[in-house]
């Protein structure tokens, strides 16, 4: 039944266009010609930062790990028991000793059975901090990059309403059409594409009330980006 | 120089003045006139509202005139932005169907031009001598602005005039709601859409608002009059030949 | 309206200032879907042959009775009882929560502005902005009475509740709901673009995925996607890129570890290939659904998008509602416009609108008995009435009086000193023109009085002043 859906679809544009079955497969036109910006290099550095902060997102500089613990120290307020949630490293853990803030880690691999996944989420929607790290950023827009596989970042990147993200700026490029090219060689092309790669650009938003900008709607209401070089 | 005037329906049988005020200033600054009194219509009235067979009909007389007129004029001239919109980017569709006929269209199209276009891009015309009193703001009528392109020439002219103070507009380029035939199908929607453009015309405080083409200045001045408000309606041709001795400068 | 016009005008005006980069943008993006569509059989078979390689399934529908039988046989067998969805006018026009209800499935829609919508009973009345025809005052009014929260006055807090309540639907929903912004044909991935966090919501956490899409959202390569990323955004919104941007390939594979156990993308046809078939029409097919043209246009901006009667507002919705729930039914859409053309210069994917419009204007005048079997639900419009029949006949006759009157010079010269005679006979003092007068039964349009005398008499008294003619 299914194929023949197909088929019939098929056939019936066919029919609007005219003609039967290809016989060459179609040559695209090319697509656009790329920029020159390099990774890594101040210029693309510095313009992630501003285009970041221009929706209302923080960028900041870390160089060792004391900054990162420093950051994390002012982001908590004093005396309420938080809780954070990491998908990068159990050295989370460490950045926050004598604060008053519990850790949810999935920084170990393995896949989680169903009921384990529905205990995680529940925690994940209490959690009042997200840890992750980015895989790229692109620097025309401020762009952070997230792609599934190497760490369980999808819903610590989500579910909490903030959201702290470790970038390496050795990772930024300079456009979105240096990044596809990049993960479609390296994630698409290969026949196992990642399930999902999500772009963030600042936190969340809704202006569907008298046009009005309001941060924070279903996602983050809050983006920190920490930009270092291999410290993770 | 010698141009053929095509006044178009609507100013030849409702704003006549607009006519005799272009002939006067074409005359004024040596171009020689003439005007084939077997011209009717462009065809648009009925283009736009979907009968493409009458507006054919119409639209082919119209083609041989013009192609008479240029064996001894150099232009047919318009003043009306849509009409010309209508002759050159519609009339090769509309004989599409017969490829010498097409191609007739298409070799007269070039040579049919709106006032503006003719004054600033053909003769690079400065007024001089005119005048106009007051305070004038401009409308984009649709088909001039998108169709032909024209912006700057009526704004070039109008800013070069001695004695008016030209303002512009907020939403100059906002349809007033005239659209031909859709004045008459949907006319609350139209009047409201003029009501708007009004608006726009007050915060200028202008005296007047100029346009080129009869059929959006028709359209406003009907709703100007309901209100009794003093804001003149007039095609940018009047302010052209205004004159300072005559009436239309003052006022 | 008249605030949201302020909102809409900002956004051309920065999307204006573009340049040259726009419209390289726009010359990129025509050529792309152009080819797309001339090739549309090809990259169809490869995004699904890819969507299936990644553990998806692909549903063919040709209509909206059998997408919404296969998601709600899907819903059956998987035991769903709740769907969150996030916005999608394809499932608008495909009226799926109806369909999903009756299969007894709640389906609660998770973007903000459909989310009030939906607790309104009302159909979104812009493409992306979904509740442009409120105020804050008229939401505040909703959620005290139909969710039990006392008057809220602030906006966020407005949003906090939608965002609570919603909370616990993502986390209990056992299947969600997406349209499709463009399916990717090399890679078999959909892409889908938000600023809340709703589609990351909607697409994370049910086990179940199940993504609606027509036939035109293809587009061939993951390198084209950065012209549609570019043009869109700053078309719908003034944004240069949206808060987020998913593209989602497939099911949860292990190593990945994060994604759905189920994804399903239902292709649908819909009419489209009735599109496909007409050269003239064709092009809005290229249509990302950006609804700048609803934004600049002046008719849309007066009458906002519940007067379209059906799912698509604006300019594209007089395209598009004539062709696919058929001429019939909606023969007044493509006059009610003025043809000012705003919504040509803004669209991203250069779609000639106005241009489709009197295409479609001239089907309707030179076919009226023609019948258009139409595949979707009519919406609020209603065949013709004998009164309008009628009517048309006499526009008929008119048009061919008029013809006949103006291709004929003398004919013309007489006709109209017989109209002046009669505006002096009829109008009397009152200064009313003839044809005000005459139409006056069919409109209230005020059509200005005939001059006393042509340009014409005018010119032939200049020419020769001593010749009496008398003129009348």
């Amino acid at each position: 039944m299914k194929g023949l859906a197909k088929e019939n679809m098929v056939a019936r544009i066919r029919t609007a266009l005219g003609r039967g079955p290809l016989e060459v497969t179609p040559g695209c036109p090319s697509a656009l010609p790329e920029q020159t910006a390099d990774a890594g290099n101040e210029n693309v550095v510095e313009m992630f930062c501003t285009e970041l902060r221009r929706v209302g997102g923080h960028a900041v500089h870390v160089r060792v790990e004391g900054d990162v613990k420093e950051y994390l120290r002012n982001l908590l307020p004093a005396g309420v028991e938080m809780v954070v949630a990491s998908s990068i490293s159990a050295r989370v853990g460490a950045w926050l000793t004598g604060q008053n803030a519990s850790v949810i880690s999935l920084a170990h691999g393995g896949s989680v059975g169903a009921a384990a996944e529905d205990t995680l989420t529940s925690s994940l929607l209490r959690a009042d901090i997200g840890i992750t790290s980015a895989d790229y950023g692109i620097a025309e827009t401020g762009t952070l990059v997230l792609i599934t596989g190497r760490e369980r970042h999808r819903l610590v990147s989500l579910l909490p309403p903030v959201h702290v993200c470790l970038l390496d700026v050795r990772h930024i490029l300079g456009s979105m059409g240096q990044l596809l090219t990049l993960v479609y060689r390296d994630s698409y092309s290969g026949g196992a594409p990642p399930q999902s790669l999500t772009m963030l650009t600042g936190p969340s938003c809704t202006a569907d009330i008298e046009q009005t900008l309001t941060q924070g709607m279903h996602g983050p209401r809050e983006l920190h980006v920490l930009l270092h070089m291999s410290l993770v | 120089m010698q141009v053929s005037l095509f006044v178009t329906c609507l100013v030849n049988q409702i704003s006549p003045q607009v006519g005799v005020a272009t002939v006067e200033f074409l005359k004024r600054i040596g171009v020689g006139v003439t005007f084939n009194a077997e011209q009717t219509c462009c065809g648009q009235p009925a283009y736009n509202a979907g009968y493409h067979r009458e507006a054919c009909e119409v639209a082919r007389g119209t083609l041989r005139l013009f192609e008479r007129e240029l064996d001894s004029s150099d232009y047919v001239v318009v003043p009306s932005g849509s009409c010309v919109a209508m002759i050159r980017k519609c009339y090769p569709k509309l004989f599409s169907a017969d490829a010498a006929e097409c191609a007739r269209a298409e070799r007269v199209a070039g040579r049919v031009l709106e006032l503006t276009e003719f004054l600033v891009r053909v003769l690079r015309v400065e007024p001089s001598g005119g005048s106009f009193g007051g305070r004038v703001t401009y409308h984009d009528s649709c088909h001039l602005l998108r169709e032909l392109g024209v912006a700057n020439e009526p704004r070039t002219l109008l800013s070069s005039m001695q004695g008016a103070e030209f303002v512009e507009m907020d939403r100059a380029d906002v349809c007033c709601g005239f659209g031909g035939t859709f004045s008459v199908k949907f006319p609350e929607l139209s009047t409201a859409l003029a009501e708007e453009k009004l608006a726009s015309i007050e915060r200028t405080r202008a005296d007047a608002v100029v346009a080129c083409d009869t059929g959006c200045l028709m359209h406003l001045a009907g709703e100007l009059n309901r209100r009794g408000s003093p804001v003149r309606c007039l095609h940018i041709a009047e302010v052209l030949n205004a004159q300072p001795e005559t009436d239309e400068s003052r006022d | 309206m008249s605030k949201a016009t302020e909102k809409f005008i900002a956004i051309q005006t920065g999307v204006s200032a573009g340049g040259e980069e726009w419209q390289r943008l726009r010359k990129r993006a025509v050529m792309i879907k152009s080819h797309t569509l001339d090739n549309l059989d090809h990259y169809l078979e490869q995004f699904a042959s890819n969507v299936e390689h990644s553990g998806g399934r692909v549903c063919w529908a040709h209509d909206a009775e059998e997408a919404n039988r296969y998601i709600c046989d899907l819903a059956r067998t998987r035991g769903v009882r709740l769907a969150v969805k996030s916005k999608s006018m394809m499932s608008e026009e495909i009226d799926l929560n109806h369909a999903l209800a009756m299969a007894g499935v709640e389906a609660v829609e998770t973007d903000f502005g459909e989310f009030i919508a939906q607790l309104a009973g009302e159909r979104p009345s812009h493409i992306n902005m979904p509740i442009v025809h409120k105020s804050r005052a008229d939401v505040a009014d909703l959620f005290a009475a139909k969710l039990n929260v006392g008057r809220l006055e602030e906006i966020k807090d407005l949003a906090s509740v939608a965002r609570r309540l919603l909370r616990a639907r993502f986390a209990a929903a056992e299947m969600g709901i997406t349209g499709v912004n463009f399916a990717i044909a090399e890679t078999g991935t959909i892409v889908l673009v938000e600023n809340e966090g709703n589609i990351r919501f909607t697409t994370a956490l049910p086990p179940v995925q199940v993504a609606v899409m027509g036939i035109e959202k293809v587009i061939p390569r993951l390198a084209d996607l950065e012209v549609f990323l570019k043009l869109l955004p700053r078309s719908a919104s003034g944004q240069k890129i949206t808060a987020g941007v998913s593209l989602l390939t497939g099911i949860k594979r292990a190593p990945h570890e994060e994604g759905p156990r189920e994804f399903h993308v239902i292709i649908l046809d819909n009419g489209r290939t009735g599109i496909l078939a007409d050269p003239q029409l064709r092009e809005s097919l290229h249509c990302i659904r950006c609804g700048a043209c609803l934004n600049v246009c002046p008719v849309y901006r007066k009458i906002g998008g519940h007067a379209y009667g059906w799912v698509y507002p604006g300019p594209i919705g007089a395209v598009l509602t004539p062709i696919l729930i058929g001429r019939e039914k909606s023969a007044d859409l493509p006059f009610a416009s003025s043809l000012c053309g705003a919504c040509r210069d803004v669209c991203p994917v250069k779609i000639n609108l106005p241009e489709m419009l009197l295409h479609l204007r001239t089907q309707i005048k030179e076919r009226p008995a023609a019948k258009v079997d139409p595949p979707a639900r009519t919406g609020s419009h209603s065949p013709r009435t004998f009164g309008q029949l009628l009517a048309n006949r006499a526009e008929r006759a008119a048009f061919k009086l008029w013809a006949a009157v103006m291709k004929d010079a003398r004919r013309y010269r007489r006709a109209a000193r017989l109209a002046r005679l009669a505006q002096l006979t009829l109008g009397g003092g009152k200064r009313r023109g003839v044809f005000s007068i005459l139409l006056s039964r069919w409109t209230t349009s005020h059509i200005p009085p005939l001059a006393p005398q042509p340009f014409s008499s005018w010119w032939r008294e200049l020419s020769d002043p001593d010749e009496r003619r008398p003129e009348r």
